[in-house]
Parts: structure tokens; C-alpha cells; sequence
């Protein structure tokens, strides 16, 4: 089922110079997508035009079968959350609990539901131990942990990550990696949108759309974007560790297959 | 230049009910002319290390040498003026864009040398020499900062700190948020300014930049050193992996070596090296 349509949209900043040139592409629910382009490709934009903070100069985004408009666009945050790169950036509470309650308090959420709601969701990300703790206390992984239990706690449809794991050592990066794929197993029609410099990680995802200069290049499951390798390399873009020690060797005359180190290792030993 | 710290300590919120002890008794040796990653889990006491190491925080006993220049827990055996030492060792923040400030990137790359007493038209000189060396287009000198890119504003920021030439080069996750082509080039500059015989200290999460760029690499856990040895050293002979993540080569050099493969593991240092072992193991066998 398509939860979002993008229409043709093209958006600039100064209107001089088009950021997004007609672009058009669907996200199907339950879907994990991964947006992947070298910075200024204008990924971050289209998180942005999704959730409202920025409206297209042309074209047309629907979301849950409307239009978003300055009337709706209340209705369509509420089920579009989003997760910032810098932790820092987003805390806005005192205190942890404050800090889910935010979200909350702005739905009207009955004060007498906000602690189970506030404990329910603290607790699926580790958190409940830090309720009354004071944001500067927290790591990184840790405050991007609360921001996900906020996102969480409004039951949103889609939640789009921006570069969330960029800023974080790799085991608040495992983490949240975990949470997420938690969150996936628990609630299999919750969609992902992920914007990330991170070639492995994109990897993971059903589905990537490769940006270039504000258009879309590629649209396809991994195993079908590989094979665009040459054009991703010479975007400067990564391709995956496997993928680059493959096309090196072949280049040296060792023929090899297969997606995993595995493959690789087995027929380099034989 | 070498560095050498000895029985550094450092405690925020002395004497509170906050107390914090960032820094417990380290006591290390950075090579001069040597690349030194310095890792650790968030919190494990970085930037509390490389604060000190150009004066913006004192130790609360122990001291750091950086050649001749001595910074002490004793205000009598620290030598005087801190211009000195600031002038031998630079410091890039994580998100550098936001240290730029002047009205154009050339006045803002001029302005150490300027603060450091050099005339302000041999400063501006130095500046373009600098700008050149971090591949910022003649175009941009008379621009705003604030309207570079990401990649180009932390570039303008490594110019400031070359500017002031300084020995030791600290540059606390130059590469976060950056896209896989400017990242690369930006470490490749680093290399390129360590080859000129400068001291560089680069603080990552990435592993992989570890194996790739280090000579040395220093883990720190809990205000502690655990480790300072070679990057194929902490990756492919010690068992215990300190909560890091294993680089992607290091992973498949294991895979390998697990199946028979023997490779000479001090030749390789980035996929290249790797490929070249690998065809020369297999020609052995």
C-alpha cells in the first residue's frame, strides 16, 4: 500500500537555484528505505518537505491519501516522526520524562496516561532508568535513545531517521540499530526512511534511493543497485566493503561471486 | 613534536556531589611525526585529554610535556605564556563550522596568524597559501564562511589552524556527517600534512579510518589508557576488542587467515594492500 506519494515536486531555497527537480516516487508501508547521495544531493530537504517544515515550489506530496496542506499538516506530523543527526539539537525537556511528555502534552494527551505511556516507551529503548536524569548527563546514544521513545510514543506511521547514528561511538550505533530492528519486528507495517552516509547500514534496508543533485538516480532493492556500482563510484559514493574487495580482485584477474565476505573467503581459500 | 604526558588527572566538579573523574593517572608517549588515532566509548575521557594538550584545561596533578614546552599542575614548573604551546599545537573541534566567524573565509583563515602578532598583509598571504593547500577556489576568499558547504566550511577551518603552522595537528571527528568522497579527501590531507613531518592526533568512532591512516592508536576507557600500540596490533593479535568495532579489512583479514590464507599482515594497510597480499599468499600456496 503506498503511504506516500511524491509528485513531481521540485523545491529551492532561494529561487534561483532548484534543490529537488521533479522528483516523483512512492514509499510503500512497511517498508525500510534508505536515502543515499553525497552531501548537498538535497536528502535532508526531502525529510524536511515530508514532515512539512519546508512546502515544494511545484508538484505535490500525498500523504495517507492527502495532500499535505497548511490545514493538515498537524494531522500528517502526528504520524510522521522524525529523528535529528546532532542528539543535542532536539532535547527539549529538563528531564528525560519531560522530554517524552513534550510530544505528548502537544497531542493532549490526558495527564492521568502520560506516565504509562512515559514508562512504556522509556522502557523499550532502555531508558527508564533516566527518567528524571538531566539531558547534559546522557551520552550521545543515550539522547538519541530518548528522542526515538519521544518519536515512538506518538505512534506514528513512518519515522525518518536523518542521520541519527552519525554523531554516535559504535556502540550507541549499535544500539540504536537494535531498537530499530526491534521496532521493526514489533510493529511490521512501521515504515523507515533513513538518511545516511553509511554504505553498510544502507545495505540492510529493502529498498535505496540514490540522489544526485537533487534528482533520483536509482530506485531498487540493494542487490539491484550493486549493479549500478561503476556510477555510484564515480559519484563518490561508497559501495559496500564486500562489493569493493570483489571488483579489486577481479580487477587483478582473481575471478570471485557471491553478496557476503563468506562467499568471498571460501573461494579465495580453496 | 613529541608529547609525553605523565600521571595526568583531571576531575570536573571537584569536591561536589557531581565529581567527575575524566582523566585517572594516564601517563603516555605520542610519537613526533607520528598519525595517533585516539578512540574510546563517548565519555571515556578524549576530549578531556586533548583539551589539556593545548592548555584549555590544567591538570589537576600530573603534566604534559609537548617539546620543550611543560604544563603543570604546578603553576612554578609550567612554562610561561600559553601562546607558546597553542602556537606548536592546534585544535579543530567536532563541527569546526561552527568556530568560523569573521566576515569573509579569507579574514577568518588570517585571523590566528593575525591574534599570534604576524603584519596583517603576510597574514593574509599565509592565509591564501593555506586556503590553496585545503583546495578552497580563489572564488570563495571574498565569500561569507556561512555560505560554504559542510564539507568546504570544515576545510576553511583546517586552514585556520595551518595558518598558525602549528606542529601537532588535533582534530576531535573531522569526519562526522561528511559524505564517503569528502571524507576520504579530507583524511588524504591529513596524510598529506603528516608526510610534511607534522604530529597529527585524530579523535574517531570509525574504526575503519583507524586501520586505514593510523601509525599509532591510543584506546581509552573509563578516564584511562588500555592501549597504545599499532593499529594492526590492537586489530588482528589482541583478543579483547574493547567495545570498538572490528574494521571491515581487519574482518577479512581473520576470515582468511581462519581458513588458511596467511597473509603478511604488516604490508597491509588499506584494500589495495590487502589484494596485493592476498595474490602473493595465494601464489605460495
Amino acid at each position: 500500500m503506498k503511504l506516500i506519494e511524491i509528485k513531481d515536486i521540485s523545491f529551492s531555497y532561494d529561487n534561483k537555484k532548484d534543490v529537488l527537480k521533479h522528483l516523483s516516487f512512492d514509499i510503500e508501508e512497511g517498508k525500510y528505505i534508505s536515502l543515499i547521495g553525497h552531501n548537498g544531493s538535497g536528502k535532508s530537504t526531502i525529510a524536511k518537505l515530508l514532515i512539512g517544515l519546508l512546502s515544494p515550489r511545484e508538484g505535490q506530496i500525498i500523504a495517507f491519501g492527502q495532500p499535505i496542506n497548511g490545514k493538515n499538516i498537524y494531522n500528517i506530523r502526528k504520524r510522521i516522526g522524525i529523528v535529528f543527526q546532532n542528539p543535542d539539537n532536539q532535547f527539549i525537556g529538563v528531564t528525560v520524562k519531560d522530554d517524552i511528555a513534550f510530544g505528548l502534552e502537544n497531542r493532549l494527551v490526558p495527564h492521568e496516561q502520560m506516565d504509562d505511556i512515559i514508562h512504556e516507551f522509556s522502557s523499550k529503548v532502555g531508558m527508564e532508568q533516566y527518567l528524571n536524569k538531566e539531558p547534559s548527563s546522557l551520552s550521545g546514544g543515550q539522547k538519541q535513545r530518548v528522542a526515538i521513545a519521544g518519536v515512538l510514543a506518538m505512534h506514528p506511521d513512518v519515522i525518518i531517521f536523518d542521520e541519527a547514528t552519525a554523531m554516535l561511538d559504535p556502540k550507541g550505533k549499535r544500539e540504536i540499530n537494535e531498537i530499530i530492528a526491534k521496532m521493526r519486528i514489533e510493529n511490521p507495517k512501521l515504515t523507515l526512511i533513513s538518511i545516511t552516509h553509511d554504505i553498510e547500514e544502507a545495505f540492510n534496508s529493502d529498498e535505496i534511493i540514490v540522489l544526485n543533485k537533487g534528482e533520483i538516480l536509482y530506485k531498487d532493492k540493494p542487490s539491484e543497485i550493486i549493479k549500478y556500482e561503476d556510477e555510484l563510484i564515480s559519484l563518490g559514493l561508497d559501495i559496500p566493503f564486500v562489493h569493493k574487495l570483489k571488483r579489486k580482485l577481479i580487477d587483478k584477474g582473481i575471478i570471485v561471486n557471491g553478496d557476503t565476505l563468506d562467499e568471498l573467503v571460501e573461494q579465495l581459500c580453496k | 613534536m613529541q608529547i609525553k604526558i605523565n600521571n595526568l588527572t583531571h576531575t570536573y566538579m571537584k569536591g561536589t556531589l557531581n565529581e567527575v573523574k575524566a582523566l585517572d593517572n594516564i601517563s603516555l608517549t605520542i610519537k613526533d611525526g607520528s598519525f595517533t588515532c585516539l578512540v574510546g566509548q563517548t565519555g571515556c575521557g578524549k576530549s578531556t585529554l586533548i583539551q589539556h594538550l593545548n592548555g584549555l584545561l590544567i591538570p589537576d596533578s600530573g603534566e604534559i610535556e609537548v617539546g620543550e614546552y611543560v604544563l603543570s599542575f604546578d603553576k612554578k614548573k609550567t612554562t610561561k605564556k600559553f601562546t607558546d604551546l597553542r602556537k606548536k599545537v592546534g585544535i579543530v573541534f567536532q563541527f569546526p563550522e561552527y568556530q568560523l566567524f569573521e566576515e569573509t573565509v579569507l579574514k577568518d583563515v588570517a585571523f590566528g596568524s593575525i591574534n599570534f602578532g604576524v603584519k596583517k598583509e603576510e597574514a593574509y598571504e599565509i592565509a591564501r597559501n593555506c586556503l590553496k593547500i585545503v583546495d578552497i577556489k580563489e572564488e570563495y576568499y571574498d565569500k561569507s564562511p556561512f555560505e560554504l558547504s559542510g564539507g568546504e566550511k570544515r576545510r576553511v577551518a583546517i586552514a585556520g589552524l595551518l595558518s598558525t603552522s602549528p606542529e601537532v595537528l588535533i582534530l576531535d571527528e573531522p569526519t562526522a556527517g561528511l559524505d564517503p568522497k569528502s571524507s576520504k579527501e579530507l583524511l588524504d590531507l591529513f596524510r598529506k600534512i603528516n608526510q610534511s613531518g607534522k604530529t597529527i592526533i585524530l579523535v574517531t568512532h570509525d574504526m575503519n579510518i583507524v586501520f586505514e591512516y593510523a601509525s599509532d592508536v591510543i584506546v581509552m576507557k573509563n578516564g584511562q589508557v588500555v592501549k597504545n600500540c599499532s593499529p594492526s596490533e590492537l586489530f588482528l593479535n589482541d583478543e579483547e576488542q574493547y567495545c570498538l568495532e572490528t574494521p571491515l579489512i581487519a574482518k577479512a583479514i581473520q576470515k582468511l587467515n581462519d581458513k588458511g590464507l596467511k597473509l603478511n599482515l604488516n604490508n597491509i594497510n588499506n584494500i589495495d594492500s590487502l589484494v596485493d597480499e592476498i595474490i602473493l599468499a595465494r601464489k605460495e600456496k
